[in-house]
């Protein structure tokens, strides 16, 4: 299971060299060959979405949150987000319901901590709350969305964990003596977003953190110092977002960076200078473009094509549709790959991130035309890049949590953070 | 969506029994370690517990919180002496773990909490030596990377030093973009010295850069990661940067690595980053005035074979360009951006909080 934040056993080859690449290269020009035309075409309208395929691959991995997956036993709620994000994108017909909604549901109320708040990767009693599980927790609850899921987060102990992970210098801790980097951050906005817990405390000092972590190449890096990354840069930015404080980035050298990263022969991202190409992050990179766009926008600097003129939406989809999908369902990160549920979630919310973009208009078009046909552009539901939520239930869960007073923090649960550690 | 490797029934069973028989015995050993924490149990046999889950899976934070626990009772004098042997213990624990999962975070942040907690300066060397070794099975690993300048930074190692050691990184592999990034932050420490004197030291430093990265060019013009150094060194000595050269010098300066850059287009004319380093470097000298018309126009040019070449990008060298006074204007302005995350319904339809059109059940 390769995340980028999460157990990376198998995180892309270990080797970097341009024989690597080319080896990539050739495995999907390989795949890409199977569908073309005898002139020479790409022949996207034969290639399907393999949508019952992959629901049916999604909804059997429900039942490995009892037994199997070894290495995700402290990461459980990475799976429920992973399957029901993803069902969720798949449509009506395919989001969870009923009783595996509930049941989902009823997991998670049981990893979640008593009294001192936040998420535990497994519902085994004794295991501590971590920003990571919260996060997947807080975004599965409101992707099922229903009232019992909403009902199911405790918004008083998840406010004194996040109070308890915020640092002096204004980032957060992953959990209780724990490391430290641009993922607690941005997973502890979004959940404090989510359920409108985002005050000033939690604020304090996040955006001007997060602007140090800002390389010279215009991405950020996990923390002060190092090199920019894929997964860092998407949770810098919305991290930006949510605290309204994109213009402390210096936003050309971030779109440079970003529209380097997609790969001129198959269309996929890479996540750092001079890796391979791989299918997750066509969210971590393609889902950062319209939070871009969201800045750009504002200030009317937004190229006359939208965010479709900053990086290619049809080549990500021909990488998706045809590289990433495999026919019996699931995502890879790039041909001779196996599917798993990270790569089919962070695939699929890519693909939606590009499907869901305009056309760009014929007259900035460029020399590469519009290709994706209607059913690729259409297969999925809109997310929303913030939070990588559904739209229509990020819609729903702000309408819930705004009403919602603030809890009280009752001091007695306010442990002292450990000593910091060298970094 | 091909190239799926199938198995055969007899080889998926055997391979499903046998993970369930894992996943079984780690059930047990995990349950066994958490009552011990739920318990306080605070001894020899509650490090053994855990490190018999974290074996299996390195990435199990609760564990290593336990362990910490654990040690901080049965340790929990100042006589750092007495805790040299457990730290030895930690050590060969977690570089056991590292071996399983290179990248694990709570792997990583234990190692560094014992180096601290025990102030295991004797240890040092030993962590230079194990990063270097890990860096060579995979030299972008960036989590070595940062525990390496971690215990540089209270090791004392020399920036000199470091710099030495991304030097020989580089040497066995151009394409290690993490050592070049290294560099970039080692050299201002190298030549810190204030002033206008610690400016010339760098400013001469990084005119030797240039000299490598001019190696790594014409060895593989095709490898990204020294292009993107070479950006950050030119930005270094313009003027009003830290390194800053006299203008005519400068100028002189960038019109030679044009230079440089037009011959090995010559040999590699269809090469997409000699072509975008040309047109940087002709916008560099438009920006501070020192540009000409040929210059500007070559810069033009070159923006033309860059914007066919690497097709994918073509609308955004069209519309955002190389440092157009477009795009360097973004920086500088205010957004002001709903806090709530209402944003995207600034798109319109395309992000329409209506229940989404789905297509039908296609295939």
């Amino acid at each position: 299971m390769a995340t980028f934040w999460e157990s990376t056993y198998d995180d892309g080859l270990p080797t970097h060299s341009t024989n690597e690449q080319l080896k990539t290269e050739d495995a999907c020009r390989a795949v890409f060959e199977e569908w073309i035309n005898p002139d020479g075409s790409l022949s996207r309208e034969s290639v399907s979405f393999c949508r019952t395929e992959h629901a049916a691959y999604l909804k059997a991995g429900l039942g490995s949150l009892a037994a199997g997956y070894v290495s995700l036993d402290a990461s459980r709620p990475w799976l429920t987000y992973w399957i029901s994000h993803s069902l969720e994108l798949l449509g009506p017909s395919h989001a969870l319901r009923g009783d595996e909604a509930d049941n989902v549901v009823g997991f998670l109320r049981r990893c979640q901590v008593p009294g001192t708040g936040g998420f535990a990767g497994g519902a085994h009693p004794g295991q501590i709350a971590h920003l990571a599980p919260t996060y997947a927790a807080i975004n599965t609850l409101v992707t099922i969305g229903t009232p019992a899921a909403l009902a199911a987060i405790d918004r008083a102990s998840l406010r004194v964990f996040l109070r308890r992970m915020k640092r002096p210098d204004g980032s957060f801790s992953m959990h209780d003596d724990g490391e430290c980097d641009v993922r607690g951050v941005y997973t502890a906005l979004a959940v404090a977003s989510l359920t409108n817990l985002l005050d000033d405390e939690l604020r304090r000092g996040a955006a001007e953190w997060i602007a140090s972590c800002q390389t010279y190449e215009g991405g950020i890096g996990a923390t002060p110092g190092e090199e920019a990354h894929g997964g860092y840069t998407f949770c810098g930015l919305a991290s930006m977002v949510l605290l309204d404080r994109v213009e402390l980035l210096r936003v050309p050298p971030l779109t440079r960076w970003l529209v380097e990263r997609q790969m001129g022969v198959h269309g996929g991202f890479q996540g750092r200078t001079n890796k391979l190409v791989d299918g997750c992050y066509s969210f971590w990179q393609g889902g950062a473009f319209p939070l871009l766009e969201a800045a750009l926008t504002r200030t009317a600097e937004l190229p006359s094509g939208g965010i479709a003129s900053l990086f290619s939406t049809d080549g990500l989809l021909d990488y998706l549709f045809v590289c990433c999908q495999q026919s019996n369902g699931g995502l890879r990160d790039k041909p001779g790959r196996g599917r798993d549920y990270y790569h089919t979630c962070y695939c699929l919310s890519g693909l939606a991130v590009a499907a869901a973009e305009p056309e760009p208009d014929p007259a900035t078009a460029g020399t590469r035309p519009a290709t994706s046909p209607a059913h690729w552009k259409t297969a999925l539901g809109f997310v929303n890049p913030v939070y990588n939520v559904s739209a229509p239930k990020v819609e729903a869960a702000l309408e819930w949590s705004r009403e919602l007073p603030l809890p009280p923090l009752p001091s007695s649960l306010m442990r002292p953070q450990p000593a910091p550690t060298l970094a | 969506m091909h190239g799926v490797k199938r198995f055969t029934p007899e080889k998926r069973a055997a391979l499903r029994k046998e993970n369930e028989e894992r996943a079984a015995s780690y059930r047990s050993r995990s349950a066994a370690a958490m009552e011990r924490r739920a318990a306080k149990v605070y001894d020899a046999a509650s490090l053994e517990a855990v490190a018999k889950v974290v074996t299996e899976n390195p990435d199990f934070a609760t564990m290593w919180n336990f362990r910490r626990e654990v040690l901080g009772h049965m340790f929990p004098d100042a006589d750092v002496a007495a805790r040299k042997a457990a730290c030895l213990a930690e050590f060969a624990l977690t570089q056991e773990c590292l071996g399983i999962n290179p990248k694990s975070y709570p792997v990583w942040y234990h190692r560094e909490w014992v180096l601290l907690w025990g102030e295991c300066e004797w240890q040092w060397p030993v962590e230079l030596k194990l990063t270097a070794k890990l860096l060579a099975l995979d030299d972008r690993n960036f989590h070595c990377w940062t525990y390496r300048r971690n215990v540089v930074r209270v090791a004392g190692v020399t920036a000199e030093a470091e710099l030495a050691f991304t030097t020989t990184k580089i040497q066995a592999n151009f394409s290690n973009y993490s050592a070049w990034h290294y560099r970039s932050k080692l050299l201002p420490a190298v030549h810190a010295s204030a002033g206008a004197e610690g400016a010339a030291q760098l400013g001469a430093v990084l005119r030797n850069e240039l000299e490598l990265v001019r190696n790594a060019f014409f060895t593989a013009p095709e490898d990204s990661s020294a292009w993107f150094y070479h950006r950050w060194l030119i930005a270094q000595l313009a003027p009003g940067a830290a390194a800053a050269l006299p203008p005519a010098e400068f100028e002189a300066l960038v019109r030679a690595e044009l230079q440089m850059v037009d011959e090995l287009l010559e040999l590699e004319p269809e090469c997409k980053w000699p072509l975008a380093a040309a047109a940087f470097l002709g916008r560099t000298l438009d920006t501070h005035q020192m540009g000409s018309e040929e210059t500007t126009g070559a810069a033009a040019t070159r923006i033309g074979e860059l914007r066919r070449v690497d097709a994918l990008r073509a609308r955004y060298y069209d519309s955002a360009g190389e440092a157009t006074p477009t795009m360097a204007r973004i920086g500088a302005s205010t957004p002001t951006m709903a806090p709530t995350g209402k944003w995207y319904r600034q798109k319109g339809n395309f992000y329409s909080t209506e229940p989404t059109e789905l297509a039908s059940e296609l295939h």
